[in-house]
Formats: structure tokens, sequence, C-alpha cells
């Protein structure tokens, strides 16, 4: 399938992307924290995938779209970061804003166990989003989308060293945000209660 | 005592935990483990952590992905943004050498162009005549007459330098010049003859009406002219003309262009201007005050051209348009408008070229920040 799509095939390179949109996706929304950017990235991924196909030189197309995907992540970052947008808050009937953007989910028609577990997520997204970009896609690479050390090092194109490096300090810093949500955490995963 | 954990621990404490350690690492690590209870509580929150990110759903993708050939083959526009860039940097660039060569062409004296006096003799001349012109008296000056200094002789090899030595014992005196020459259908012999005759005749004309005093070199080899006023050809006009396309004199042994000099009647330095133009039409050098002169009608009825004397390379002795560049260095400027027009053309050339680069590097630029801008 893929030398079909090296071949011009747009047919066979479609079905590559129906196979790897959500590892795509799901990498670049936990790179950009937003669902907008997320597509826009994805998008591009896949139209530079298509446009670069000839420098695939074999082995992983999985850490070869990643590579991609981690790029774009990286230009949606800039991108924001030269432009900084202030996200669309809705109001309230008393014409205040809603602190929370995730005013489109009703809380009261989902079981408490699923608020929770939202919050949690929104809280770990919260201390992904404060890492390093470089530390952000090392800890997603390993620990979200599972590659291991020789993967993650293909992929960002940097040694194993600095891969074992990154990894750790990003788990450091994460540990230590999420310590300031404790009370989000499950009991089991509270962490400084051994 | 609590053991301080290193930044090398915690590498050890997520490669343990990704299974990347080796058989000999992961026996050391575990026995430090189980000695140490703060690493193993770091242990423990660093997996909890782990086990946290991990456990983050896996998203789906919001929609089909799906590459069209319209969307493959959508022009990048943000590529056009740093070709644009280079352009202008490169316009940058050239606009800066062309900059720093005009200065260097502008600040060069333009002497330097002009090549050099070929004949060290025509400077021994010039200082001859220079002291000639200086021992004459003042008064004399004021009535001095104007004095042709024709060339009879085609044919003669002899240069031209020895047609000034010849008759620089004269008595120094100022003096007007006419230089012409013969046209080329005369024959030398006729010329010769023609000349002989016509000189001895103006001689003694010109001395029953000036007296000998009023020859001071080359008697028999000058024309009287009338005393008829000539009009004088500074004006605002020629001297705007001059001031733009004077340059330096060029070489003087290939100037068969006859050429009408006038020299002050003040000031005791002779002008001798040769030209390289071989115009047809006598170039006339004008002192800054020229005494009233009438060109005398033998010039007038003389066809100047000289062309086939300047390729033969031969000039009469008696054709003193060949003498060099008799004015003293610094104080003469020759009217060359070929090599004027030249020197404005390339300055004109050069500030064009100034302006079209600028503009290039500053519409390029403009161009390349709009794209990078339209492209976020």
């Amino acid at each position: 399938m893929i030398q079909a799509a090296r071949d011009g095939d747009l047919d066979s390179f479609n079905r590559l992307v129906l196979a790897y949109q959500d590892l795509v996706y799901n990498h670049a929304f936990r790179m950009v924290g937003e669902e907008e950017s997320a597509d826009d990235a994805t998008q591009s991924t896949f139209i530079s995938a298509y446009n670069h196909l000839g420098s695939f030189r074999g082995g992983s197309f999985k850490a070869w779209l990643l590579r991609i995907v981690t790029n774009a992540c990286y230009d949606e970052l800039r991108r924001r970061k030269r432009r900084p947008t202030v996200p669309l808050e809705p109001l309230d009937d008393a014409g205040e804003e809603v602190e929370s953007a995730r005013w489109m989910v009703d809380p009261a028609n989902q079981p408490e166990e699923q608020v929770e577990q939202a919050e949690l997520q929104r809280a770990i997204q919260h201390c992904l989003d404060n890492l390093p970009g470089d530390f952000r896609s090392t800890v997603i690479m390993v620990d979200v989308q599972g590659l291991d050390y020789f993967e993650a090092a293909q992929t960002i194109g940097k040694p194993i060293g600095t891969i074992k490096s990154r990894l750790a300090r990003a788990r450091l810093r994460l540990r230590d945000c999420l310590n300031g949500f404790a009370e989000l955490l499950p009991a089991g995963f509270r962490l400084g209660l051994g | 005592m609590k053991n301080q954990i290193t930044a090398r621990d915690y590498e050890l404490i997520s490669a343990y935990l990704d299974n990347q350690l080796g058989d000999k690492e992961r026996s050391l690590f575990e026995t430090r483990l189980n000695a140490d209870p703060e690493l193993r509580k770091e242990l423990h929150e660093i997996n909890k952590t782990r086990l946290l990110v991990h456990n983050l759903p896996k998203l789906r993708a919001p929609r089909n992905y799906y590459i069209t050939a319209a969307a493959v083959r959508a022009p990048p526009t943000f590529r056009l943004a740093p070709v644009f860039g280079i352009i202008s940097a490169v316009a940058s660039v050239l606009l800066a050498l062309v900059i720093f060569g005009s200065t260097f062409f502008t600040s060069s004296p333009q002497v330097a162009m002009a090549p050099a006096l070929p004949v060290a003799d025509e400077t021994i001349t010039v200082q001859q005549e220079v002291q000639r012109s200086a021992a004459s008296p003042i008064t004399a000056t004021e009535a001095a007459p104007v004095v042709m200094m024709s060339a009879p002789e085609l044919a003669s090899p002899t240069p031209i330098i020895g047609a000034l030595k010849l008759g620089q014992t004269e008595n120094p005196t100022s003096t007007t010049v006419y230089l012409y020459a013969y046209p080329p259908t005369s024959t030398p012999e006729d010329v010769f003859a023609l000349n002989q005759e016509h000189a001895e005749i103006t001689q003694l004309q010109c001395e029953e009406y000036y007296g000998d005093g009023a020859y001071p070199t080359l008697s028999s080899q000058y024309d009287c002219p009338s005393p008829t006023p000539t009009s004088t050809p500074t004006s605002t006009f020629s001297q705007y003309y001059q001031s733009i396309f004077l340059t330096p004199s060029p070489s003087p042994t290939n100037t068969p262009t006859p050429t009408i000099t006038s020299t002050p009647t003040i000031t005791p330095t002779p002008t001798i201007t040769p030209t390289t133009t071989p115009t047809t039409t006598p170039t006339l050098t004008a002192s800054p005050t020229p005494t009233p002169t009438v060109v005398p009608p033998s010039i007038q009825n003389i066809v100047p051209t000289g062309e086939a004397e300047s390729s033969a390379g031969i000039t009469s002795p008696n054709q003193v348009l060949g003498t060099g560049n008799p004015t003293p260095p610094g104080q003469e400027r020759a009217v060359n408008p070929s090599t004027g027009l030249n020197v404005s053309f390339l300055y004109y050339l050069l500030l064009a070229l100034e302006i079209s680069l600028a503009a290039i590097a500053i519409i390029a630029g403009i161009v390349a920040i709009i794209l990078r801008v339209r492209a976020g």
C-alpha cells in the first residue's frame, strides 16, 4: 500500500490515512491541546506526507508519520504564539463569562465518575501543555503512543540518551504539576500517598 | 539521613519503569531500591504519573482526512515568501556593491583615465614656450597679433615636436595660434610649393603690418590674420558644456584634426590644446580673456580632414597640432565631448542601476512580508 502510494496512487494513500488518522489526531491533540489546532495539524500532516512520500526510506511508517505531525504541531504552536487568540468563552444568563470552555457538556446528564474523569484528563492535558515542546513530544510518544526508546529516538531524530534524559525530566515535571490536582486523582493514583 | 535523588537517579527510574535497563544495571538498581526507601518512593510516584498519562483516552479523529488531488496540487503560497526574501536580499547586496563601485568610480580622478603623455619632449617644448611668453612684455600682448600656425607639409615625416623646437629661438610673446590641416586631396609637392609661396607673401605682409617683433616663432609659417574681431565661443552654454564634459587631454600624437587655439593675452602661458576627436569642424578652445581675432580666409578655405595623416602616423613639422599638452599639469582642460559623454552615460547608467536594485529590494521585501503574514 505504501509502495502504491509512492507511485502516486491517491486511493492507496487514503487507505493509509484511514488507518493512521486516529493516531495522528490523538498525537496532535496531546501536543497542541486544542481540537481546531489538532485538526489543522492532522490535515497538514497527511498533505505533507503525501508530498514527501518519496523521502520515506522504509522502516516504521508510524514513526515517520509521528515525526511529521510533531513538526506540524511545532509550526502550529509557533503560529499560535505569534497570533495569540482569545478563546470564545460563553456567557451565562447574567452576562458573565462561563469559566470552563466545556460549556457544551451538561454535567447534570453525566455520571459523577465521568465528570471526575474528564476533569482529570483536563488536568493532565494542562500539565502536558506546560511542558517544554521537546519534553512534551517525548513523553507523548513514549507514554501516550507507546513507542520504545529506539522508535522515539528515530522519530525525534535524537540519540537514545537524549530520549532518556528528556523523558525523566518530563515525568518529574508532570509529577510536580499533578500534585496540584491531588483531589482529582483516583485514590490509587494520588501522589505522595505511597 | 535522607539520600539525595539526582537527575541520573530519575533517568534510571524512568528506564527501569520502561524496561530499558540492561540486566546488570537493573540488578544494581534493584539493590539500591531495596536499600533506599526515598528512591523507592520516587519510583512509585513517577510510575503513577506515567500510568496517568498512559491511561489518557485515545482520541478518535473527528473526521476523515482524505487527500484530494486539488488539495495536493494547491500552490503553496508560503513557499514564495522565502523566494521573495532571497530576491530582496540579493538585490540589497548588489545595490551595496553598485553604490560602493560608483563611489569609487566617481571619487577617482578623471586624469587617471587619460593616457599618459607620449613624448617627454613636448613638455620641454611647452616649457620653452612658457618661458618665451613670460619674457615678452605685457604691453606687447595687448596688441599681440594673431598668428597662424599652419601645417602645409603633409608629406613630411618630421614630428611636430621638431617644428616647435625649430622655432624656439624666436622672441617670446603671447600669441593666438590657429592650427589646421590641409585636405588630403592636395599632393605634398603642391602643398609645399604653395605653402612656401604663401608663407613668404604673408610674412612680408605681416612684417609690414605688425613689425618684426610681433613674430616670436616660426615667422615663415605664420599667417597674419585680419584685425577684424571674431566672436568668442565663451558663453553660458559653452561654460556649462565644458563644466560637464571636460576631460583630461588625451594623447596628442594622433591629433590630425585642425584645432583653433587662442591663448590668453594677459597671462603669458600659451595654451595649445590638441584633441583626439577627428572632427571636420575646427575645435575652438576659448581662453578666459580671449583676444578678438579674425579667422583668416586661408583657414576658412582649407578643408580640414587629416584622417590620412592620422592613419599614417606622420605629421608635418609645421603642423603644430601634435605638439602635445603644453599647459602645465592641472591647469588645462581639454574639450572632449565623446569621452565626457561616455563618463556621463556611465554615471546615469549606474544611477539607473542603483534605483532599479533599490526598487527590487524594497518590493520583494514587502511581498515576502505580506506572504508571511498571510500564511500566518
